[in-house]
């Protein structure tokens, strides 16, 4: 039997993030590697609106429809052909207080993860973050040289502004995005006030290439993120996972799905489905790094360990989405080039600190807001692009902490479930609204949405990282509880979200956990 | 007083499977809804297309019996459907109501036609003009929703 020195199950952010630790000493990373089957065919969002295709537009079974009688059926970033194969992993279901059911979805077989569909907000935390929330066993200082390496390979654009604070030091910062109108209305007002700034407003870090890096593109801006997962110049950890396969250094075997693990004291064996003949192969390796993603990795845990019908804690970022209204932008001219991200924002002062991304709801069709909009549909689509000249989408971030009740387990028959009973409501709007309105931002709180859970996709905590860790937790090394050669490298271990975008802190940590691999001499 | 309209004569077909009669009706209704809409007539795509996704979508096919029999109501009596629907609205609401749900099809589907001046993606500035067309619009509006409303509650309309 084959036998790897260094064997990485997934291939999203975390799983790469190990892989490009590991290259050149013998890893090989397995995932299922679904890919996309559609490519969506126009070179922009407006060409294809303006071409008239109902298959390509809204979909050959009406994907793009998904939504039209239960509005929240599936989150609107995975309604098209060209990313709904991002979430065709193991399912899961989320209820609440009172047992019912919140959401429905189901985890990434992707190759790259769900980081196909992510936003590509990616900072750093910071020590602010973590001690806002407790609970971190490793210092970050641990972290920053992972940080900079990851931030040099993925070119992150952003600017060095009065965010930067909040947004964490960055190694390398490639020019802002182009802003949409009303981004740049809000962001020179907050620069040319100067009272009352306990909200702070700057330029997002994004990993989207806003000129050309190494062999890769700059990004068009084309609006297609909501039918298209190949965007070039927006980082996927699918980029990373196609250089490392050309590189040929490190395997790869796509088309395989990790079943369970069984550790010996000399090596770790793992059992995994080919999903095209059903078979069931088996592979050896020196150390596996699991990196399936929170819900998948703690259910293979959990099986593997015979972990029963064992409660583990669970973690979400579920945002609450704020429609932001600037009068005095109604009616300018709408770009027809943008990106989803446009400014991202905090309050300072005080604890805790919310990070709110500010989004331009350019790429999506204009009828997905019709029904939001409370007018006659006629006349709501008619004054919509003088609206949305002048509209942004406050998506309001909190932190998140274990709570007992917020837990997630197997049913039976292996299936996820995950009982979230509790639902912090923001409550910051007192302080945020009028922060916003002397800017010329007006919204009401009651236009507010809290996202249900699992829609924050920010998923963490199941197996927390703790300096003593007891049963279903891991050592800071990533190691399991009880283990000397199964590492865990996703969100899983994160035992606390500060109120921060936490994709970066992810990918280090994971590169961490693989170099404390390499270190420990066995 | 309020008025209660006969459903003697909508019959069971048209709100089981779909019959050729039920074909019919349902481009009737794109029809209808259509041009109370946008003023002018579909054209053949948005109206085949329209009866397309009701036998495909399965939860197009599933819709609220009650709620059926009052856009048929809306449909016979030649109702202001564009006023009652927002009535029909809930913020709370898991799942749309059928009217709801088959106006914002039609948006769609104008939407994706390729031919639609209203969903346009050209690059126009609309300048200080749009605050008047704002206003203008939102006394419309109200002036809509206030006969819409009327409409409703003398109809039965739920």
């Amino acid at each position: 039997m084959e036998f790897l020195n260094y064997l990485i199950i997934g291939s999203g952010p975390s799983g790469i993030a190990a892989a490009l630790q590991l290259e050149n000493h013998g890893v090989a990373i397995i995932d299922v590697g679904v890919r996309p089957s559609t490519i969506f065919p126009y070179q922009s969002l407006s060409e294809g609106i303006s071409c008239g295709s109902y298959p390509d537009l809204l979909g050959e079974h009406w994907e793009m429809l998904a939504n039209l009688v239960y509005p929240n059926a599936i989150h609107s970033k995975l309604r098209a052909q060209g990313v709904n194969y991002v979430a065709t992993g193991e399912h899961f279901s989320i209820s609440g207080e009172n047992g019912e059911i919140l959401t429905n979805g189901a985890n990434s077989y992707a190759a790259g993860g769900l980081s196909n569909a992510w936003g590509a907000q990616l900072f750093r935390y910071t020590d602010r973050d973590l001690a806002s929330v407790g609970g971190w066993p490793i210092d970050l200082q641990s972290l920053n040289r992972h940080y900079s390496f990851l931030e040099r390979h993925i070119g992150i654009s952003g600017e060095h502004d009065e965010l930067y604070d909040f947004l964490g030091p960055i190694s390398k910062l490639l020019p802002p995005q182009p802003l949409v109108p009303a981004a740049k209305f809000l962001l020179n007002k907050f620069n040319s006030s100067r009272a009352h700034k306990n909200l702070v407003i700057g330029h997002s870090r994004i990993g989207v290439l806003t000129e050309n890096y190494g062999q890769y593109k700059k990004h068009e801006f084309n609006e297609t993120e909501f039918y298209s997962t190949e965007k070039s110049g927006v980082y996927t950890a699918r980029r990373s996972l196609d250089e490392i396969i050309s590189r040929g250094k490190a395997r790869y075997f796509a088309g395989f799905k990790l079943v369970g693990f069984n550790e010996s004291i000399e090596f770790v064996e793992v059992t995994l489905e080919c999903l095209k003949s059903g078979t069931i192969v088996k592979k050896r390796a020196k150390h596996l790094l699991l990196g399936c993603g929170t819900q998948q990795t703690a259910r293979i845990v959990l099986l593997s360990k015979k972990g029963g019908r064992k409660f583990l804690p669970f973690l979400d970022h579920p945002p609450t989405l704020l429609p932001l209204f600037i009068p005095k932008m109604f009616g300018s001219k709408l770009p027809v080039r943008s990106f989803p991200v446009q400014l991202a924002a905090t309050l300072s002062g005080g604890c805790p600190r919310a990070m709110i991304s500010l989004y331009y709801p350019g790429g999506l069709l204009r009828s997905d807001f019709l029904a939001e909009i409370p007018l006659p549909m006629n006349l709501a689509s008619k004054i919509l692009p003088g609206i949305l000249g002048g509209m942004l989408v406050a998506q309001v971030w909190e932190s998140s902490k274990l709570h007992d009740g917020n837990r997630l387990y197997l049913d039976d028959e292996g299936s996820i479930h995950i009982e979230y009973p509790h639902r912090p409501l923001y409550s910051g709007y007192s302080e945020l609204l009028p922060a916003f309105a002397r800017l010329g931002a007006f919204s009401l709180s009651s236009m507010a949405t809290p996202s249900a859970p699992g829609l924050g996709f920010h998923y963490a905590g199941c197996l927390p990282m703790r300096k003593n860790p007891l049963e279903f937790e891991t050592h800071t090394n990533g190691l399991l509880w009880d283990s000397r050669r199964v590492r865990v490298i996703d969100a899983s271990v994160f035992p606390s979200l500060p109120a921060k975008n936490h994709s970066l802190t992810l990918m280090a940590n994971a590169a961490r956990i693989a170099e404390e691999v390499q270190k420990c001499g066995y | 007083m309020l008025l209660y309209v006969s459903h003697d004569e909508i019959t069971d077909d048209y709100l089981d499977a779909p019959s050729s009669n039920d074909l019919n009706l349902m481009r009737r209704e794109a029809i209808f809804f259509y041009e109370g809409l946008f003023k002018r007539c579909p054209n053949q795509k948005v109206v085949s297309n329209y009866v397309k996704a009701h036998l495909e979508l399965p939860e197009l096919r599933n819709l609220d019996k009650s709620e059926l029999l009052s856009v048929r109501t809306i449909i016979q009596k030649q109702l202001n459907f564009i006023g009652i629907e927002p009535w029909l609205r809930s913020k709370n609401l898991t799942r749309r109501h059928a009217l709801t749900v088959k106006m914002l099809l039609l948006m769609y589907l104008a939407e994706c036609s390729g031919d639609s001046r209203v969903f346009s993606r050209e690059p126009i500035s609309l300048g200080t003009l749009f605050h008047l067309r704002l206003i203008f619009t939102g006394i419309s509006s109200a002036l809509v929703m206030v006969h819409g409303l009327a409409q409703k509650k003398i109809y039965g309309i739920s």
